[in-house]
Order: structure tokens, then sequence, then C-alpha cells
């Protein structure tokens, strides 16, 4: 079963950070509990990212080992707990995407991947926060192709070989699209 | 058709975009490498990358969570370490700082002995450093390296006296546990051009955790984050000497200037 998860309520944050905190502080159990409160949400991104529930096994595991080596860096002033979690986790699934290994098992689920002309699949889009109706607005500004094309990046975690094999153009011109789009965005998100 | 103020002929966006296509993940291997080392080297390029994770942030509600396979918590109880049946210090995951890191632990319990060697004369320092910084500040020559305490400073009731292996200090620092302050005094050190010292709290697990980089030529503050406090009692304090911008890795990297054990005065 999948369910889209909408911005957490304030006192989940607040247990979130207050778990982190703990973990910090070398509390096992506080790890712990930060696993059960979590792991869905990063296990369905490392999935999501790798494809395969092998390599998501593992990657999960070496993810909530570096939350507990690098609690301590974390700062609730400056960043949300499942922001935070979140990006770790679709970190090391990209990292493990990029092993030499595994890029020889992506190439052939490349050439076996329908040529997408729309948003990526099995995704929700709901902008209960703010901050998802800000970018969602930026987002809107640009054309329909690029939009496909940054979001493919961020959903898929592939390279720019992969994204421009994946849609069909050269390499020099998904760059350019992708680089153009990414000062677009920075222009609109930050005003 | 050439737009000059985007650099996006060839290969070299300007740092902004190159942050934004490394948040996106659409380096390949070697790029993003190299990317993730200036992360850690490059405190501008980490931020410009963090405020583009920031920005994409929102999407992570469109991926569908899915319960993870039941192996996974007990691997990670297991490769940590954790005994189920009591609250044990965490033993650290192997890592590559392991080889690094274990020769320099093993210098370290050596030092806590020359810290209590240094104690009166970081008492002595200590008081003076606290009146030194009461007084007005002059403009300082050198930006401080971490933001100076909110809270007022009071009279401090821990000293560490950052000893080296030639018996002298390299840096007092009187502390107020109160506000869990660090009121650091350099004692003239001799700091390679190229190096930057870093101040690292050692608490009992014996895991470095950096309070960020020092100022050597100046009197100056550190505070300690809230999440390290709890670990200040019967802790140490270490310096070590990294490249600018501090320890690319986390932990210690350089040749450590000296240390010394928390006291109570």
């Amino acid at each position: 079963m999948t369910t889209a998860t909408a911005a957490a309520p304030a006192d989940d944050v607040e247990r979130l950070v207050s778990l982190l905190g703990d973990v910090a502080r070398g509390r096992s159990e506080a790890l712990e509990g930060l696993y059960r409160a979590t792991s869905s949400k990063l296990f369905g991104i490392c999935l999501h990212v790798l494809r395969d529930r092998g390599e998501a096994e593992d990657t999960l595991q070496e993810v909530y080992v570096a939350v507990w080596q690098k609690a301590a860096q974390f700062d609730a002033a400056i960043a949300s707990p499942v922001t935070w979690l979140a990006a770790i986790a679709r970190n090391k699934s990209i990292d493990r995407r990029r092993s030499a290994a595994q890029t020889l098992r992506n190439a052939s689920v490349e050439i076996d991947a329908e040529l997408r002309d729309e948003a990526p699949a099995g995704l929700e889009f709901t902008e209960a926060a703010l901050e998802g109706r800000r970018l969602s607005s930026c987002m809107d500004e640009l054309q329909a192709d690029r939009r496909v094309l940054v979001q493919t990046a961020f959903f898929d975690g592939i390279t720019y070989e992969e994204l421009a094999t994946r849609t069909g153009n050269p390499l020099g011109t998904v760059k350019s699209w992708i680089r153009r789009s990414l000062q677009a965005l920075k222009a609109c998100l930050e005003r | 058709m050439n737009t000059t103020t985007l650099h996006d002929d060839g290969d070299r966006p300007d740092d902004d975009i190159l942050a934004g296509e490394h948040a996106l993940g659409l380096l390949d291997a070697t790029d993003r490498a190299a990317a993730e080392a200036r992360v850690a080297s490059d405190p501008a390029f980490a931020h410009a990358v963090s405020a583009w994770e920031r920005h994409f942030a929102p999407w992570f509600d469109a991926i569908p969570a899915v319960a993870a396979p039941a192996g996974v918590w007990p691997r990670v109880r297991d490769a940590l370490g954790f005994d189920r049946a009591a609250q044990v210090p965490p033993a650290r995951a192997p890592s590559r700082r392991d080889d690094a890191s274990e020769g320099w632990w093993r210098s370290l319990v050596f030092w806590r002995g020359v810290g209590f060697a240094g104690f009166a004369t970081a008492a002595v320092s200590a008081i003076a450093l606290f009146t030194v910084l009461q007084r007005p500040a002059p403009a300082p020559v050198v930006a401080p390296p971490e933001p100076v305490a909110a809270v007022a400073p009071r009279a401090p009731d821990m000293v560490a006296s950052v000893v080296g292996e030639d018996g002298k200090a390299s840096f007092v620092a009187g502390i107020d546990s109160t506000s869990a302050t660090m009121m650091m005094m350099p004692m003239a050190p001799s700091i390679p051009a190229d190096r930057v010292p870093e101040l690292w709290l050692i608490p009992g697990d014996g895991v470095p955790r950096s309070l960020g980089l020092l100022d050597p030529t100046r009197a100056h503050s550190v505070t300690v984050p809230e999440a390290l406090r709890p670990l200040m009692d019967g802790a140490s304090i270490a310096v070590s000497l990294e490249p600018a911008g501090g320890s690319p890795t986390g932990g210690p990297t350089g040749p450590v200037i000296g240390a010394g054990a928390i006291t109570r005065i």
C-alpha cells in the first residue's frame, strides 16, 4: 500500500527534533524511535530512486547508520527534520546508483524504460505547505517539457547522460535546458 | 544564439548552477564525488547546495511511503553494536575514518593526564580572559569564527587548557557551563599559513565532535551547540590543524596540537 504523506503536523516535527537530539547524545532507543517514525518515508524514497527492493533495503540500513553518525550536525534552527532525513536517504540512494556495479544495472533498466513525455509516474503532488505552493507556482513558470526534465532529475536521481538518452535529446541541449531552468527557478524562488 | 549571462557553454556552469545540478543529482559519478568534496571543504558552495535542497524539499512529500522490510532495523542495530538489554555508549559503525582516528585517540588518553598539570595556569588565565572579554571590544581585525553567545558569559566555572607535547598551552578555555560558552584565549600558538585550528569536544564515548574553527589571534567566544551540552561533563577538548574551512570529514584529519580535560574550578 502506498500513500502520499502530507506535511507533518507541528508536534510530529517537535518529536522528531527531540529524537534527533537524543540520537546525537548517543541514545540508541532514540534511533529506534526515529526509525519507527520515518522508515517507511525513507524506504519509499530509496525504492523510488533505486527501483530494486534489495538495493533499497541495503541503502536504508546505510541511511540510519549515517543518521546515527551525523545527528549532532542537525540544526533545527535552519532545517526541518523530515527534509534533513529525506535528503540523506535520497543522497545515499543516488550514491548507490552511481556506484560501478549499479551503473551496469541502471543501463539495462534504462533500455527498457518507456520514453516519458509526462511527469514521473507513481507520484502524488499535494501543496499543503506554503513552500510547496511556492515551488509549484515557480515550476509553472517553466515550459512543460522543462518541468518534466527538472522533476525527472529530482525524482529519478539520474545523470545528465541518462536524462538525455531517456528523452531522446543531445546531451548539450539537456544541460543547457536544465541550467536555464535552474536559473529561472532561482530567480522566482528568491523573489 | 548565446546568452552571455548564462555560463552554459561546455561544462563550466557558475557555482550556483553547479550547486543546483548537484542538488538535483544530475552529476555522474566523477563529478558527483568532486562536488561532494567541495561541499565538505567550501562552506559557500555547501550553503548553495543546501539552499537548493531546501527549494526542492516539498517534492519529497510526493514520493509514496513504503513500509520498510522487517530485517532492516535489526541489521542497523547490529551494525551499530546496540545492546538490546542495556543502554551503552554508541559504538561507531566502521567507517573509513577509523584508521586515522584510532591512533589519534590513543594519544588523547595521554593528554588527559597532561590537562590536569596545566590546571593552575588555566585557572588564572581563564579569570584574566573573562576580565578581558568584559571590557568593550575594539573593532575586530578578524571576524569572529562563531557568533558570540546571546547570553552575557558569566564567570567561568570550568576550565580547560589545550596543552601540547611540549607542555605548553596553545589555547586556554574558561567555560561558563550555564550558558555553555567557552571563552577561548589563544596563547600565541604557531599555526601554518594554510591551516586553521579546529576545536573538538571529546566526551566519554571518545568520539570527537567539532565545536568549530578557532581564531588564533584574539580572545573569542565559542558556544557549545545544545545537542552537545549534556556531553560536556567529564569531557576533554582538543585542537587540530585542518585545511581552510575546517575538517572535510567530520572528524579530525590534521595534527592534534594539544588537548586537555574540562575541569571544574
